[in-house]
C-alpha cells in the first residue's frame, strides 16, 4: 500500500476508509434521527425498569482503533526474527523495559511499570479474531459484534448488560463521544456522552435553566406511553446526577495526573463515575489513530512513541486515581487487528492480524505476558502476520465469568469454548 | 437537535424561514393563546391543560398574561419554546 501522507496523524488511505466514513455517516444519521425526540441525545430509546444492585467489576474497554501495533509495544525482543523483520522501526533491546520471557516494554510505556510491578497490569500477546480481515471497518464491526459465524447483530457489551437485571441509567456508558460504539448495539440501554460536565440539556446554561427544562419536560412526559416516558425520565435522572457531579467538581486523587487529550479526559470521567457509585457496570472509550502505515517514528520520537506515551500515562493515571477502587475495575484494551510483522518501505507497518492486549485491574493476574507465542519465523506467520493464538473473546469471557459473576455466556459469545487463559482471578 | 434547528444555529447551511413565521401574522393576544397557536402549528393539536400549563411555567407566564411583540416568548425565548414542544411526546407520537 502506498501511504498518502507522510507525517503526523494522518488518514491511512485504506480502500475501506471512504466506505467507513460514508457508512458511519448513514448509521449515525439514523441514530441521531431516532434520538431527536428526546431532550438530550445519547440515550437509547429503550426501556429499563427497576434497578437491582450489580456486584461485579466495572469493565472498561479501551478501543485502540486503527490497528494497534502490539509488536512495537510489548516487544518480542527475544524472538530471533523480530529485528530481522523490523530493522529500522523495531525497538532496540537496550531501550526496552524488561517484562518476562522474550518480551520487553516500549520505554514510552514506563508510566505503567508500577502496575506491572504490583501485579495489577498484564498483557496478552498474539490475540486474534477467528475470521481475520484487513479491513478496518469489517474487523471493528466483527470485534464488537463478537459473534463470528452467527446471525447475532448486537454488540457484546449490550448482550452482557442483557444478562443482568436492568441497572441505572449509568449501567453502560460510552465516554468521549455523542454516540455509542457498536459494542453497545442492541436493546440494553446505555448512555453516550462527550464528558460528564458537558452532558446537559441543550439550552440549559445554568442551574435555573436546567431546572426550568427539567420541570417542563417532566410535566410534558407525564401520561405519555412508557416507551417514550421511561427513556425521558431516565435521561432526566441521569442529567440530574451529572449536574450534581458537575457542581461538586472533581479532583483526581493519590497524585494522579491525567495527560491532556480525549483519552485522559474520558478515563478521568470513568474514575469519577466509579467513585460516585452511580451504577456503572461497563464503560467504553475510544483512543484511535493507530493506523501507522508510514512514519511511525523511532523509539525516541514520533507518532508511535507519542501515542504509546499518552495511552500509558492515561491508564496509569486512571489506576492511580482509582486507588482502592481499582480492586473492582478491570480495564482491557482491544484493537481490530495488529500490524504486519515486516516493516514497509515508508517507515511504517501495514494491517496485520495478531494483536497485543493490555489489562489493568485489581483482579488481573498481572506481571505476566499471557498467551501462546507463535513465533516470527517465516513458517510461523499467518499470511505474513503474527498468528492469533488466543481468541480475544476468551479474555472477555473470563473477565465476565470471574470478575462480573456472569455464567452461561453462550448468548454473549456464541460458539466460544469453555477453555480460558487465566488472565484474571475470581472475584472474592 | 430541535433547539439547534429552531435557533437556526445548526446546520448553518440550512435555509429556513424565520421562526416568527410559525406564528399568525396577528400575534395571539395572550401567552396562553401563543402556546395554543404554536402547538397547533408544530404538532397539529392543542396541548392538554396540564401540559399547556407546563409550557407556560417554562415561559414564566400565566395563560392570561397579555402578549406584546417585544415579549421574550416571541423574541429570544421563542426557539426554546419551539424546541420544548418538539421535545415533548406530542411530537413523538403525532
Amino acid at each position: 500500500m502506498t501511504p498518502t501522507t507522510t507525517s503526523g496523524s494522518k488518514p491511512c488511505g485504506c480502500p475501506d476508509e471512504e466506505g467507513v466514513t460514508r457508512r458511519a455517516f448513514l448509521k449515525r444519521s439514523a441514530l441521531v434521527g431516532a434520538a431527536s425526540g428526546l431532550a438530550a441525545t445519547g440515550l437509547g430509546t429503550r426501556l429499563a425498569f427497576a434497578a437491582a444492585p450489580y456486584a461485579g467489576d466495572v469493565v472498561v474497554v479501551v478501543s485502540l482503533r486503527g490497528g494497534f501495533d502490539g509488536l512495537n509495544a510489548v516487544v518480542p525482543i527475544g524472538d530471533p526474527d523480530y529485528t530481522r523483520w523490523r530493522p529500522t522501526v523495531g525497538i532496540p533491546q537496550g531501550a526496552l523495559l524488561p517484562l518476562e520471557g522474550i518480551f520487553g516494554l516500549h520505554p514510552a510505556m514506563q508510566s505503567l511499570q508500577p502496575f506491572w510491578d504490583d501485579g495489577s497490569l498484564g498483557f496478552v500477546h498474539a490475540v486474534g479474531q477467528t475470521n481475520p480481515t484487513r479491513s478496518h471497518f469489517e474487523a471493528m464491526e466483527e470485534m464488537e459484534r463478537a459473534a463470528p459465524g452467527s446471525s447475532t447483530r448486537t454488540g457484546w457489551l449490550d448482550r452482557t448488560l442483557g444478562l443482568r437485571d436492568p441497572g441505572t441509567a449509568f449501567q453502560g456508558v460510552q465516554l468521549g463521544g455523542g454516540l455509542p460504539a457498536s459494542l453497545f448495539t442492541g436493546p440494553s440501554p446505555e448512555l453516550a456522552m462527550w464528558s460528564v460536565d458537558s452532558f446537559e440539556l441543550d439550552g440549559a446554561w445554568d442551574t435555573t435553566e436546567r431546572q426550568r427544562w427539567s420541570q417542563a419536560l417532566t410535566s410534558l412526559h407525564a401520561g405519555a406511553p412508557a416507551t417514550i416516558a421511561k427513556p425521558a425520565a431516565t435521561t432526566l435522572g441521569a442529567l440530574a446526577t451529572t449536574g450534581q457531579l458537575k457542581d461538586a467538581g472533581y479532583t483526581p486523587e493519590n497524585g494522579a495526573t491525567y495527560p491532556s487529550g480525549s483519552l485522559g479526559d474520558a478515563l478521568r470521567d470513568i474514575a469519577r463515575l466509579v467513585k460516585a457509585d452511580v451504577g456503572l457496570q461497563v464503560a467504553a472509550v475510544d483512543y484511535g489513530d493507530w493506523d501507522m502505515h508510514a512514519d511511525m517514528g523511532s523509539v525516541d520520537e514520533g507518532w508511535m512513541r507519542d501515542h504509546l506515551r499518552e495511552l500509558s500515562r492515561a491508564i496509569a493515571a486512571f489506576g492511580t486515581d482509582l486507588g482502592p477502587h481499582l480492586a473492582s475495575v478491570t480495564l482491557v484494551t482491544l484493537t481490530e487487528f495488529g500490524r504486519r510483522v515486516e516493516e514497509n518501505g515508508s517507515g511504517g507497518v501495514e494491517h496485520g492480524h495478531g494483536q497485543a492486549v493490555l489489562m489493568l485491574g485489581g483482579g488481573v493476574n498481572g506481571g505476566q505476558v499471557h498467551g501462546r507465542w507463535p513465533g516470527l519465523a517465516d513458517g510461523d506467520l499467518f499470511e505474513g502476520d503474527l498468528a492469533g493464538t488466543t481468541d480475544y473473546r476468551k479474555l472477555l469471557a473470563e473477565i465476565l465469568e470471574k470478575r462480573c459473576g456472569a455464567s452461561g455466556l453462550s448468548t454473549v459469545f456464541p460458539g466460544l469454548g469453555a477453555d480460558r487463559v487465566g488472565v484474571v482471578r475470581t472475584r472474592g | 437537535m430541535h433547539l439547534s434547528l429552531a435557533g437556526h444555529w445548526w446546520p448553518s447551511q440550512l435555509t429556513q424561514p424565520k421562526l416568527r413565521q410559525l406564528l399568525p401574522k396577528k400575534l395571539p393576544a395572550t401567552h396562553g393563546a401563543l402556546v395554543d397557536a404554536l402547538s397547533q402549528r408544530l404538532v397539529f393539536r392543542k396541548l392538554s391543560t396540564p401540559h399547556r400549563r407546563a409550557v407556560l411555567t417554562f415561559m414564566g407566564r400565566s395563560a392570561g398574561d397579555p402578549l406584546s411583540p417585544d415579549d421574550a416568548a416571541v423574541d429570544w425565548r421563542l426557539p426554546y419554546i419551539v424546541a420544548l414542544i418538539l421535545d415533548s411526546p406530542y411530537n413523538a407520537v403525532r
